[in-house]
């Protein structure tokens, strides 16, 4: 019965606890006077990333020369300066000389798990979760979203036009207790270019060979509250293309709007 | 008076005490001890009044330099809070983009893998004669081959459409990670940089320094009372103030007067990435023509969200094509296929003829074969072109550049006298927002300077009282006493040492 419990335990602690498993599995070599000084996790998507931040009497140079060697033969692949790959795990290790009066580097040590493409596309939501500061246009599709200190950042798709996206945020924010502070509008006209295949979608179009026209528009709009020094800063890019002329049903082929949404708020939040 | 009192009662002879004869005595004692005291009294006094004013230049020499170490402590906190983000934030961005590079490379093998297959099949699918239902059986045997043929061209370019789509995540959250990196650092900037700035304009923590060390030594002084502690609390002094207010000129008083010296800074530096972002740079898409999808401009995009939204959307246009492609190809092969077993053999007249008319596929093929050329040279294209298209390719020289000069190279560093002494927070966040500037994406603050080789706080405290004759000649006497406190820095003013902790003590006095 006990070993029993302590089995489920074991599971339960490695199912909830995984980066404590990595850190001790993954044998990362550590500088012999090596001291921790403070520990982190976080996630990126699918990635989760555990990182260490230790100090040690030796150099900078002494710290990057150690690793390519120690890690090389713990089995480690350097991929390039500082970062090496083994299995399905990543470990980068970032070290910058800090003036102190005895001495010494600090670095830091993250080691995160290699995601497939798939499982970075599969965070896509077609349902977008839903956030206490902004409204979510409807029907756009959540691409990720990241909960940062200093905020939040979002990231949509949309087949929303950029007008419509806008006019969605510059009203709804209102209802957030957002106060519009500047609006900010930019466009890129492209070249027309001919489009053989264009005929058979618009047979009406009478030019010999349709020429097709393409346009980037970007809108950015930042928003703040006055209670807390908070802004919301949402850019609204789109993307379209559509026939080259003066035609009246000038349709577009096609059009993507893309949301990036950048909320930040003082938090204070000691790494 | 006395003396005729003590003869009249001066009876040596009598047996008997005359009363009242200590008296005189006692008098004389009493008179003694009344100057004895006055004199003592006279000594306390000078003695207080010394000891007050050495309080006074203590209290103050000691508050101001502990208002300055303060200030300093917090700005060593800031600044080992800033570089701790730096590595931390680094370490993070370094994932993301070593990532986002192997995605792109693994992008670009299947897009070179996808244009190979397109071009084995448009081998295969040639513009021929009325022959073409022969060929057409072969071309359609390649749309599956998984060595090349139009359907294994689909899939490759699916694969590399999921590619820089997970690269399109990856550049959302380089994005976010550094557009929070930049906010908290530059919000740990201007905590840091309201103190400093007050070395140049004599603000912030230099003023409260200054103001607390004055209030201090007026309070310790022993002087004044609730009249002083209210001409305190309104804050109207400055350095070098008397109390009370026109003492100093006055004709018969005493008064107070404190003065407070410090080192200012001399200058400090703020350690910035190279490149401030975004940084300006504009990407042209590649026209598919054959997509109905023109050339396109995408600027201020700064880590290449919506170009790589856009290459994502543009490899899922190519899949799609393809595999429309291959529903043609194997509609051609079926149709002819139907041919070659209704006539048995090709037709052999002009109008392509046998039981079947094979004017269609002949039409049909041509057309496939425009098309797929058409797709061949959008991969070609895509696999090929220079860093001023919209690429996989460009994407990734993009991605190393942005990660060199954002992250890992820092420029050299700019005093802060930059700013002239009179700009504040606001005023540098131009500098960060504005792409037009370069660096700024802070790392830290360093080799702080200060205008003095050593790091003191003095005190000076002067007594006085004024006093005027019947012609006007004014005299007066002083007394003074000085104080110095002195921070635990120990190299000649430059607290560039951001982990010591700067204590301070008094270590003159006089």
């Amino acid at each position: 019965m006990i070993s029993k419990i302590k089995t489920i335990s074991l599971v339960v602690f490695f199912l909830f606890f995984p980066f404590i498993l990595w850190a001790s599995d993954l044998g990362v070599p550590l500088p012999k006077d090596a001291v921790k000084i403070s520990e982190k996790t976080s996630n990126f998507g699918p990635i989760r990333s555990f990182t260490e931040i230790y100090k040690t009497s030796l150099t900078e140079s002494r710290v990057i020369s150690f690793y390519k060697k120690e890690m090389v033969n713990a089995g480690w692949k350097e991929n390039e300066r500082g970062v090496f790959i083994k299995d399905k795990f990543i470990a980068v290790i970032v070290c910058d000389s800090l003036k102190n009066k005895a001495g010494g580097t600090e670095f830091n040590l993250t080691v995160s798990n290699i995601p497939t493409k798939e499982e970075i596309l599969g965070m896509r939501k077609d349902e977008p979760d839903k956030l206490s500061y902004m409204p979510i246009y409807p029907g756009s599709v959540q691409l990720g979203i990241l909960n940062l200190p200093a905020g939040i950042s979002s990231a949509y798709e949309t087949k929303g036009s950029l007008a419509e996206v806008v006019f969605f945020y510059k009203t709804g924010m209102l209802n957030y207790g957002w106060s519009l502070d500047r609006e900010t509008w930019s466009q890129d006209q492209g070249g027309a270019v001919d489009c053989p295949g264009c005929r058979k979608s618009f047979p009406g179009f009478s030019a010999a060979e349709p020429k097709i026209a393409s346009s980037t528009q970007k809108t950015s709009l930042v928003f703040h509250r006055l209670n807390g020094g908070e802004t919301c800063v949402i850019e609204v890019s789109n993307i379209s293309v559509g026939l080259d002329g003066d035609r009246p049903d000038n349709k577009k082929l096609g059009s993507t709007t893309t949301i990036f949404a950048k909320y930040h708020a003082y938090k204070n939040i000691k790494p | 008076m006395f003396f005729s009192w003590l003869n009249r009662n001066k009876h040596p002879k009598q047996k008997r005490s005359l009363s009242g004869q200590i008296f005189p005595f006692l008098l004389i004692g009493l008179v003694a001890l009344l100057a004895v005291a006055l004199s003592v009294k006279g000594a306390f006094d000078a003695a207080e009044t010394r000891t007050n004013a050495d309080n006074a230049a203590d209290a103050g020499s000691l508050a101001t330099a502990s208002i300055l170490s303060g200030a300093f402590n917090d700005l060593s906190l800031r600044n080992k809070e800033m570089w701790e983000y730096y590595i931390l934030d680094r370490g993070y961005y370094l994932t993301l983009y070593s990532l986002a590079i192997g995605y792109l490379n693994e992008g670009i093998s299947y897009s070179q893998s996808a244009e190979k297959a397109v071009k084995l099949a448009l081998s295969n699918i040639k513009t021929r004669g009325c022959e073409t239902w022969t060929w057409q059986k072969d071309a359609s045997l390649q749309l599956n081959d998984p060595k090349g043929g139009i359907n294994s061209a689909a899939e490759y370019a699916l694969e590399a459409a999921k590619c820089i789509g997970a690269v399109n995540v990856l550049t959302f959250y380089m994005q976010a990670l550094t557009d929070n990196f930049k906010f908290l650092q530059f919000e740990k900037y201007c905590e840091a940089l309201s103190m400093m700035e007050g070395a140049f304009i004599m603000g912030d923590s230099f003023t409260d320094a200054e103001s607390t060390g004055i209030r201090y030594a007026f309070n310790n002084s022993g002087q004044g009372g609730d009249d002083l502690g209210f001409w305190l609390g309104t804050g109207g002094f400055k350095n070098g103030a008397t109390w009370p207010p026109g003492a100093d000129t006055c004709a018969n008083c005493c008064g107070i007067t404190v003065t407070i010296v410090f080192p200012a800074l001399k200058s400090y530096e703020v350690e910035h990435t190279v490149w401030n972002y975004p940084k300006k740079k504009t990407l042209a898409t590649a026209a598919m023509p054959c997509l109905g999808s023109g050339t396109v401009n995408i600027s201020d995009d700064p880590f290449n969200y919506v170009g790589s939204f856009f290459l994502r959307e543009q490899y899922r246009d190519i899949y799609e094509a393809l595999k429309s492609a291959a529903e043609t190809a194997m509609s051609i092969y079926e149709y002819t296929d139907g041919a070659h077993e209704e006539c048995g053999a090709p037709p052999d007249d002009d109008d392509c003829h046998c039981d079947r008319d094979m004017g269609p596929a002949k039409t049909a093929s041509n057309d496939l074969h425009t098309y797929v050329t058409c797709l061949h040279n959008v991969l070609h294209h895509l696999n090929n072109a220079g860093t001023a298209i919209l690429t996989m390719r460009t994407l990734k020289t993009l991605n190393i550049e942005i990660y060199a000069k954002v992250w890992l190279n820092k420029a050299p560093t700019f005093l802060s006298n930059v700013y002239s002494g009179s700009e504040t927070c606001i005023d540098v966040q131009e500098y960060v927002d504005e792409s037009e500037y370069p660096g700024l994406m802070i790392r830290k603050i360093d080799e702080v300077i200060l205008t003095s080789a050593n790091w003191w706080a003095d005190c000076t405290v002067d007594l006085f009282c004024r006093s005027t004759d019947k012609n006007g000649n004014v005299t007066v006497d002083r007394l003074t006493a000085f104080s110095r406190a002195e921070s635990n820095i120990d190299n000649l003013g430059v607290l560039r040492y951001f982990l010591d902790l700067f204590d301070c003590q008094i270590i003159a006095a006089g």
